[in-house]
């Protein structure tokens, strides 16, 4: 669209990339920005967790009016038709003010369940409901004991005259206590681990038989434990084609992926940001710390564990509409793996680098490292995905 | 401003390829045409052999050279680095004297920056330029340096003035390489190559009209030099390619780079030849170990935001940003890739990787890799210095404490050595 | 050389692990894998047993309840206690400020501190750390002002590990501000935490507990008594009391139960081809952590060894190594089991609300694991940083 405009043409070794922000996505960085700089201080933040619901209602809404929510749909189904980029910015902003809204939940994760499986009707009715801020969704996967595995799921799927009754069990279901409606994944058939006989289900979140119990997570989010007793749903509840549920499963876990590196990009970004200042503000020895050699080369280092994970999620961004299944995947184990590292390089520096204040809940840099923490474990950490690359042929 | 698309400049490329190259011309024939056409170095300035194109067109421009099988111009060594000071520092005079001539490959270049007394402090160098009668007089050793042997002329970092502080008393000189007073002898390395020499100057000699930018002022144009070869160690580059092609044209270039290219003959080992690993994993069946597949994917893992973060510099310099000490990242990254590969690749040969010659792996390949590898994180400015760089340049923190700031150099301690 | 335990070690240890097994109340056992873990309770009731025993304070001298036991002896002790693990005896007590009024104290302080100390009966805390006086201590501002037969203390601590169970503090402050050097002007006092002007602040840390508070001075008055030793050589006693016991710093026994743990864990949970705890990857990590464990291990041998021959008390550089290398080490296995658990990392400790009353015994195993890994993260940070522990090395061994 700008290809006969040479300035912004960016051509590299045959991909075509343009690093820079083009002005409607540097507004769309400047308006999130000033959002989350208005509304998430550290207090107001705490405040929010400590909130009923976790998650603070008028930030949503803002959210929304901005055309944040919907930005990534298609415009068929009210939403902006943004691009990775767009997300990219989006969570990138988040990450910086640590953000605790329902995002990841209904917009990355369920979002790209219903836009990858849904039939035209519901697409056009969900996606709007929680694009405009309404309705709020949450994807329910992760079993008591099934780690990273996807293919784990022991929760059963039974058509019964002509309704679906579930039963099991989800563990640390994001936002699971204020969604409306929870996708819940299932076997359909086969064994525990099998890859093939999983199905997708949208519950609303009332349907008898359904017990929640939600609590905060350490990063100050909200998760759910969900049971599901004879839950019963009509035939038309099923997500997609049945049975074929774990390449859906799939795709919505690498949209996961490519978020929570931008997220992570963000919030790293401002625990260098922080940890670079204290360094030259703190004084020991008559001399700001900074001025110590062997400070100065670890916060060297984090900065380089900073910019190969921003490197690495611009990569994921592309790669998020890759067709090729198999270049995809590696794509985004390849991101989360080094994401996983630096995260872990970034949190553990700055907490390190701040000394004894870096583990009190009163500055914010222990609250990043929590944040860190859990981005390197959601979707598979460093080993997982590791072992998941060494089992590929690599594409390139 | 003209705004070319990548079409218009690929027609144009390939039109005049198509009308210009051919197989059977001399090599500097060839060459003296992509100087005129600018074809050959297209993001340089028109009236410097160039045609004004953004750099970010550059590769379309390389994709036309490969589909014809034409040669470029000789990228790698110092040469390119001289290119790029002389275009930034130098004068009209220095341009029109040596630009062509780095163009078509007709000048070896060489860099007389470190000193057995001066490596990772740089600016601390000794080695003396004294104007006597109309000209300036060198004298004092330089080391590490690539390519002195055959070089015609040496960038050279000389101190002008002793009682002004470190920094401040460097001047920037051309050198003619090829006078009685300037000496070399080879340095032999642990990998068996002499890709570096010593220089000694003895009362060499340069004439005032080759000192770069004014007098003092050569610790600046130092850094240009510096950030350039910085960053021409990302891990993006491939060093000294032998073209496959046959013909006479072939036959030069191959022996070019025989000669001028052999001391870069092992810096794909350096940079740990991570193109090897998965044929090596292949041939040998350690592929089939789960922990070596844990490794290589680590490896690749590093090595995909390595090349990333590559690009991502490469489109700020397409930008037209000035290169700045970002370049550092690209090292540090580089050479965090090479300890890594070596790494992997001593797990894939095992003991075989000691080997040399005919029955080794890669035919010796592999044991150069584990013995080049740590000199990626000391040539060019070791490690630690690029995370001093880091430190102060890109995160501005406290400048450490220096002990030879504000002072005259005759006053600051010194290695007796040089 | 003997590198390995002597038979006779071996008795000792397992005479030790036999009356762990046989005394360690239920309560305290429990709590061990739990986060926050041990209550005040669980602490002053294993120290009472421990005493009981004997067994209070082994390395103090045998006048004041120590047992004579060697070196080793004490290493195997304290690594049984915490690879069980135990309730720590309370190191304030025990390590710190007993050994200094046990070497610097007059009678009247022996006489009334030490019994209690043993016995539990005075919790003491350590006021060292000051808002502007980490790394670099003897920048400290505290101050304590002589007022006819007391001193007026004035100023603030930080960090003050469980300041709000102690019944006393041992505090450096500052008696001359004009001294030569800092450190010339600093003294060791003791202050009942009862006293007028003291006032705990709760630090809240990111593992969802309380244990590291500041106390404020504000005229606080103390007896002249409760000077340990001279005025003005509180220093001297500082150091004295840092390299007290040294060898049991690295608590590799800590590491051990850690580590231990992560593979009981990684039975029940599943990776690519099969349980986690068969996967290669993971196999290797266990196997580099008991390498590093055993090297460090062997190491502290050495350093008693040195110790018992040098007989000297100055502390011996060389411990810097260990609280570097321990550190480290505890801090990669408290990483290795919040690794293993994975995702089920995610729940803070309200999830136990959330269920009312009906929450699944079996999630409390996973509870403790991520706070554990957020404090692990301190303890290259306390009790010297990793970087000073680097500089005491680079400088008093390698003479750089």
């Amino acid at each position: 669209m700008r290809s006969n405009v040479i300035s912004s043409l960016k051509v590299f070794w045959g991909f075509k990339m343009d690093f820079e922000l083009s002005n409607e996505q540097q507004l769309l960085k400047d308006s999130v920005s000033r959002l989350i700089a208005d509304n998430y201080d550290l207090q107001k933040r705490g405040a929010i967790i400590k909130s009923a619901d976790g998650y603070s209602k008028t930030v949503w809404k803002q959210l929304a009016d901005l055309g944040l929510l919907g930005l990534s749909f298609s415009s068929n189904y009210g939403g902006f038709d943004g691009g990775p980029v767009e997300q990219m910015i989006i969570l990138e902003a988040f990450g910086t003010g640590l953000l605790i809204e329902p995002y990841l939940a209904t917009i990355v994760l369920s979002g790209t369940a219903i836009q990858s499986a849904a039939d035209e009707n519901k697409k056009s009715e969900l996606l709007s409901a929680i694009s405009n801020g309404d309705h709020l969704m949450a994807f329910a996967h992760s079993e008591r004991l099934s780690r990273y595995q996807l293919s784990q799921v022991e929760t059963r799927a039974q058509l019964k005259n002509g309704n679906w009754i579930l039963n099991g069990e989800k563990t640390t279901v994001l936002h699971g206590g204020i969604a409306d409606t929870i996708i819940v994944t299932a076997r359909t058939k086969g064994s525990d681990r099998s890859t093939d006989g999983i199905s997708l289900f949208l519950v609303p979140a009332k349907t008898k038989g359904i017990t929640i119990n939600s609590y905060p997570t350490i990063d100050g989010m909200q998760a759910a434990d969900i049971k599901l007793s004879n839950v019963s749903v009509p035939q038309n509840a099923l997500l997609g084609e049945c049975d074929k549920g774990f390449l859906i499963i799939e795709n919505i876990e690498q949209h996961g992926i490519a978020a929570v590196a931008a997220e992570s990009v963000g919030a790293m970004q401002c625990v260098l940001d922080m940890t670079v200042d204290y360094l030259k503000t703190r004084t020991q020895f008559g001399r700001p710390i900074g001025d110590f050699q062997v400070l100065q080369h670890r916060a060297a280092d984090m900065y380089v564990a900073v910019e190969e994970a921003r490197s690495i999620a611009i990569y994921a961004a592309m790669m998020t509409t890759e067709k090729d299944t198999e270049k995809r995947r590696h794509a985004m184990a390849t991101t989360k793996a080094q994401i996983g590292i630096s995260c872990r390089e970034v949190g553990q520096g700055g907490v390190q680098l701040h000394g004894g204040i870096g583990i009190t809940e009163e500055y914010a840099i222990g609250h990043y490292f929590k944040r860190l923490s859990m981005i390197e474990r959601q979707f598979g950490d460093v080993e997982h995905h590791m072992t998941t690359l060494s089992m590929m042929d690599s594409p390139d | 401003m003209t705004e070319y698309t990548e079409d218009y400049v690929r027609k144009e490329a390939r039109t005049w390829l198509e009308n210009n190259w051919d197989p059977n011309l001399d090599l500097f024939e060839w060459r003296n045409k992509l100087a005129d056409s600018g074809w050959g170095l297209p993001n340089w300035p028109s009236n410097w052999y160039g045609r004004d194109l953004p750099v970010g067109l550059v590769p379309i421009v390389e994709e036309e050279f490969q589909r014809i099988g034409a040669l470029p111009i000789p990228k790698s060594g110092i040469r390119m680095l001289a290119a790029a000071t002389i275009l930034n520092h130098g004068t009209e005079m220095h341009k029109e004297k040596f630009l062509r001539r780095i163009v078509t490959g007709e000048d070896v270049w060489c860099q007389l920056f470190s000193e057995p007394g001066s490596g990772s402090d740089l600016a601390g160098a000794t080695t003396k330029a004294v104007m006597v009668g109309n000209k300036w007089v060198v004298n004092g050793q330089k080391v590490w340096t690539t390519s002195a042997h055959k070089a015609h002329w040496g960038l050279l970092l000389a101190r002008t003035d002793m009682d002004a502080t470190k920094h401040d008393g460097l001047s920037y000189f051309i050198i003619d390489m090829k006078q009685p007073g300037v000496e070399t002898q080879p340095l032999k390395q642990m990998n068996g190559y002499a890709s570096f020499n010593q220089v000694f100057l003895t009362d060499a000699e340069v004439l005032p009209d080759f000192q770069v930018s004014e007098l003092g002022d050569g610790w600046k144009v130092a850094t240009t030099t510096l950030m350039h070869e910085r960053r021409a160690a990302d891990s993006l580059r491939a060093w000294g390619q032998v073209p496959s092609s046959e013909g006479p044209i072939y036959d030069q270039e191959r022996a070019e780079i025989e000669t001028t290219m052999a001391p870069y003959k092992w810096y794909p080992q350096r940079a740990g030849r991570v193109d090897l690993i998965m044929q090596r994993a292949k041939e040998t069946g350690a592929i089939k170990d789960p922990a070596v597949r844990q490794e290589i994917a680590k490896l690749m893992t590093l090595h995909k935001s390595a090349e990333w973060t590559a690009r991502r510099a490469r489109s700020a310099q397409e930008q037209g940003k000035p290169q700045g000490p970002e370049g550092s990242l690209g090292k540090l990254a580089a050479s965090n890739v090479a300890r890594a590969a070596a790494k992997v690749h001593t797990m894939i040969s095992g003991a075989h990787s000691m080997l040399s010659g005919d029955d080794s792996p890669e035919n010796g390949t592999v044991a150069e890799v584990l013995i080049s590898f740590p000199a990626s994180s000391i040539a060019g400015g070791t490690d630690e210095i690029q995370k001093n760089i880091i430190s102060e340049r890109v995160l501005d923190m406290p400048k450490e404490t220096r002990f030879d700031a504000g002072k005259p150099f005759k006053d600051i301690p010194r290695n007796t050595i040089s | 050389m003997e590198l390995a335990f002597s038979s006779e070690e071996i008795v000792f240890r397992d005479e030790i692990r036999a009356f762990i097994a046989e005394k360690l109340p239920e309560s305290a056992r429990k709590n061990g894998g739990r986060w926050p873990h041990w209550s005040k309770e669980d602490v002053v009731t294993w120290q009472r047993i421990l005493n009981e025993k004997g067994w209070a304070v082994p390395h103090w001298p045998v006048e004041y309840g120590g047992t004579n036991w060697t070196a080793v002896q004490r290493y195997i002790f304290i690594e049984e206690l915490l690879r069980t693990p135990t309730p720590e005896p309370l190191s304030f007590n025990v390590n710190m400020v007993g050994p200094v009024i046990c070497t610097f104290g007059n009678d009247g302080q022996k006489k009334y501190f030490l019994p209690k100390l043993r016995n539990l009966d005075i919790w003491f805390c350590q006021g060292f750390s000051e808002p502007g006086a980490g790394s670099d201590l003897a920048s400290l501002k505290t101050s304590a002002v002589k007022d006819g037969d007391e001193y007026v203390v004035n100023g603030q601590k930080i960090w003050t590990s469980q300041a709000h169970n102690a019944d006393w503090i041992f505090a450096l402050v500052r008696t001359n501000p004009n001294a030569a050097k800092p450190q010339m002007g600093i003294s060791f006092l003791l202050i009942d935490m009862k006293s007028e002007g003291v006032t705990v602040r709760g630090i809240e840390t990111i593992d969802e507990s309380r244990h590291v508070n500041e106390v404020f001075f504000d005229n606080v008055r103390v007896p002249l008594s409760n000077i340990v030793g001279e005025e003005n050589k509180g220093w001297d006693y500082a150091k004295f009391l840092l390299g007290n016991e040294r060898t049991g710093i690295a608590r590799v026994g800590l590491s051990r139960e850690r580590l231990g743990r992560a593979k009981k864990l990684a039975a029940k949970l599943p990776s690519f081809n099969g349980p986690l705890a068969d996967d290669p990857q993971f196999k290797r990590k266990c196997a580099t952590v008991e390498m590093q464990l055993k090297s460090l291990e062997i190491t502290i041998m050495r350093i008693i060894d040195r110790q018992r021959r040098r007989n000297d008390s100055t502390p011996d550089p060389a411990t810097s190594m260990l609280k570097l290398r321990g550190a480290e080490i505890q801090q990669t296995t408290a990483e290795l089991l919040a690794d293993v658990a994975g995702p089920m990392v995610a729940p803070t400790g309200q999830i136990r609300a959330a269920y009312e009353g009906d929450f699944p015994a079996e999630l409390e195993e996973t509870l403790g694991i991520i706070p554990h890994y957020f404090n692990s993260r301190a303890a290259t940070i306390y009790g010297g940083s990793n970087e000073i522990q680097r500089n005491i090395i680079s400088k008093g061994i390698l003479g750089l």
